[in-house]
């Protein structure tokens, strides 16, 4: 079901609890599929989940009406886990889209502490956001394609071949 | 490991990993930056003025730039199908759709004509079954006239990986759901792409392939009954022009090659097909009405010594006959007033039982909307007097030929 946060931003300009309350609890696994797929740590997430929010409305002014009001969100989070990952990582410089490449060669080990991450663990961060944004946000793989920038086509493909990789590691898991 | 199986495990892992930060959020404590509002002082003087005095040419230069940029719009979009996913569909869509149109036991597409007619007419009436065949395509593949929406859905039959799905409804409103199911292989030079196309009742064999010439992603797709009755679709498409050709091979021997330009104007659909064999060419421009219950066409056709045009007016018309909805033909040419009008066969219908009784069924009694279902209609398929027969019809109307895909299809699996 497709929500309409546009009747809910005015509330949110006059910082309206329950209108917040709705809009969170719409987006949050969005937010959290975008931010898990970034950051490998529970108090991490956390901390840039409520960043997102609180950035959201603080600039709530900005976002036009009619635009899509989840992708401008996920956007958020989206640029926010980059900018903080960058701070913590400088070697490292990370967009799933932009700069895979150098994050797969840089990144530092670090071991995470977030249960999901026992079954995404070798998805690369665009198969995870793919992966994550589908099935844990249940977002339209065309609203996924507009916030990973990429192709419908491409969409389904990295994500079928993200799920299959899935399949055949918890296969291995079981068996072993 | 199920696909959906896995689906549970993530979600249950990501719902214990989620932090609930809807609580540790003090919206009081946020301070929401203002709209930003700019504002200008008023200074009179020649320099204002000469500044607005440009500005306001500017505003005009402007102001005639958008009046032309929507004259522009009307303008032809001759590249409507913007994905890889819509030329995909389209083409597996008109191939099945065109293949459904085709009745592989030669007992249908008899065009009749219901009045006199000459020279320059029957020139147009002898083209009116490959034309029946086209529009029955065109009634489920150009949408309902001013959407053709196909998209990739995750695929719910076992054994094939891909889905895309596009729905349509035709000139009685009734919505049919298509589904292609597919898995593709990928080679160095080449995807190729098994599945079945799928609706209703019904499913057609559908290999393609896609591959890459000076650059561009091209494709080719074959819907068949069998090795020997099939449609073959190749796009053809620039990038300028969406063009797509047809071969329709029936019992291994070519009935019928077109190529058909889709574009789009103003939001609207509408194809151009040419035809042309045995020196005689023909060309055709085909749109949906607004309402999506008719088709205008225009048409030229030439041979060696005839050369005539003109415009085709296709409605739905009830058959008490047959019991079913065809295709009433008006056609005027421009040569001549006379408006000359022809039966054609339709073969959209939905999956239904039909009961007919010694009285004829009026028209009357069929509803706009169900298509197929014209005809008094029992839920037990019973009346209470006259001789009682009752038809299980399907899309195509041909018992014979669904037996004969059945088995193939069978076979197929």
């Amino acid at each position: 079901m497709t929500v309409d946060f546009d009747k809910y931003i005015d509330k949110l300009k006059e910082k309206d609890n329950e209108a917040f309350a709705f809009v969170y609890e719409n987006t949050k696994n969005g937010v959290f599929s975008i931010i898990v797929s970034i950051v490998k740590s529970r108090a991490e997430t956390e901390d840039l989940m409520q960043d997102t929010y609180i950035k959201m409305l603080k600039n709530i002014n900005s976002y036009t009406i009619g635009r899509n009001f989840n992708a401008w969100l996920m956007q958020i989070a989206k640029n926010i886990a980059i900018d903080h990952y960058r701070k913590h990582n400088r070697l490292t410089v990370y967009d799933p889209q932009e700069d895979m490449y150098i994050f797969d060669k840089r990144q530092a080990p670090q071991k995470s502490d977030l249960d999901i991450d026992e079954v995404i663990k070798n998805l690369s961060p665009e198969e995870k956001e793919i992966v994550l944004l589908r099935i844990v946000a249940n977002e339209k793989f065309k609203d996924i394609a507009k916030v990973v920038n990429k192709p419908l086509g491409t969409v389904l493909w990295i994500y079928n071949k993200a799920v299959k990789k899935l399949q055949k590691d918890l296969e291995k898991e079981e068996k072993s | 490991m199920k696909r959906k199986a896995l689906y549970k495990i993530i979600q249950a892992k990501a719902m214990n990993d989620m932090p609930d930060i809807l609580s540790k959020i003090n919206l009081d404590s946020i301070e929401i930056i203002p709209e930003t509002v700019i504002q200008k002082r008023a200074h009179w003087n020649l320099t204002h003025v000469l500044s607005y005095s440009v500005s306001f040419a500017a505003l005009i230069i402007i102001a005639v730039l958008g009046i032309n940029v929507i004259i522009g719009s009307s303008q032809p979009n001759q590249t409507p199908l913007e994905s890889d996913i819509e030329l995909i569909g389209f083409q597996a869509v008109s191939a099945a759709s065109l293949l459904e149109g085709m009745d592989i036991t030669d007992l249908s597409y008899n065009v009749t004509p219901l009045a006199f007619t000459n020279d320059e007419i029957s020139i147009i009436e002898s083209e009116l079954p490959a034309i029946d065949q086209y529009l029955n395509m065109l009634e489920i593949a150009l949408g309902d006239s001013n959407a053709i929406s196909y998209e990739a859905i995750i695929s719910d039959r076992g054994g094939y990986a891909f889905c895309i799905q596009f729905q349509s409804t035709d000139l009685t409103q009734n919505t049919y759901d298509f589904k292609f199911y597919y898995n593709q292989a990928e080679t160095p030079n080449q995807t190729n792409i098994t599945g079945v196309m799928a609706y209703d009742d019904r499913e057609f064999v559908t290999t393609g392939i896609m591959y890459k010439n000076s650059g561009a992603v091209k494709s080719s797709f074959r819907a068949e009954v069998d090795q020997d009755t099939y449609v073959f679709v190749e796009d053809r498409s620039t990038s300028s022009v969406q063009a797509f050709a047809y071969r329709i091979v029936k019992h291994g021997i070519i009935t019928n090659e077109s190529v058909l330009n889709i574009e789009s104007v103003k939001h609207q659909f509408r194809v151009k097909i040419h035809m042309s064999a045995q020196g005689k060419h023909l060309s055709l421009q085909v749109q949906k009405s607004a309402g999506n219950d008719a088709f205008t066409i225009d048409y030229e056709i030439s041979n060696d010594v005839l050369e005539s045009s003109g415009q085709i007016d296709v409605a739905l018309e009830y058959d008490m006959m047959m019991h079913k909805y065809v295709y009433r033909y008006n056609v005027r040419n421009n040569q001549n007033t006379e408006t000359t009008q022809y039966q054609g066969n339709r073969q959209w219908w939905k999956t239904t039982t039909t009961t007919t009784t010694e009285n004829t069924t009026t028209a009357g009694n069929a509803t706009s909307g169900n298509g197929g279902t014209a005809g008094t209609t029992t839920q037990d398929g019973t009346t209470t007097d006259g001789e009682t027969t009752t038809e299980h019809t399907t899309p195509g109307n041909c018992p014979r030929c669904n037996g004969i895909i059945q088995d193939i299809i069978q076979n197929s699996l």
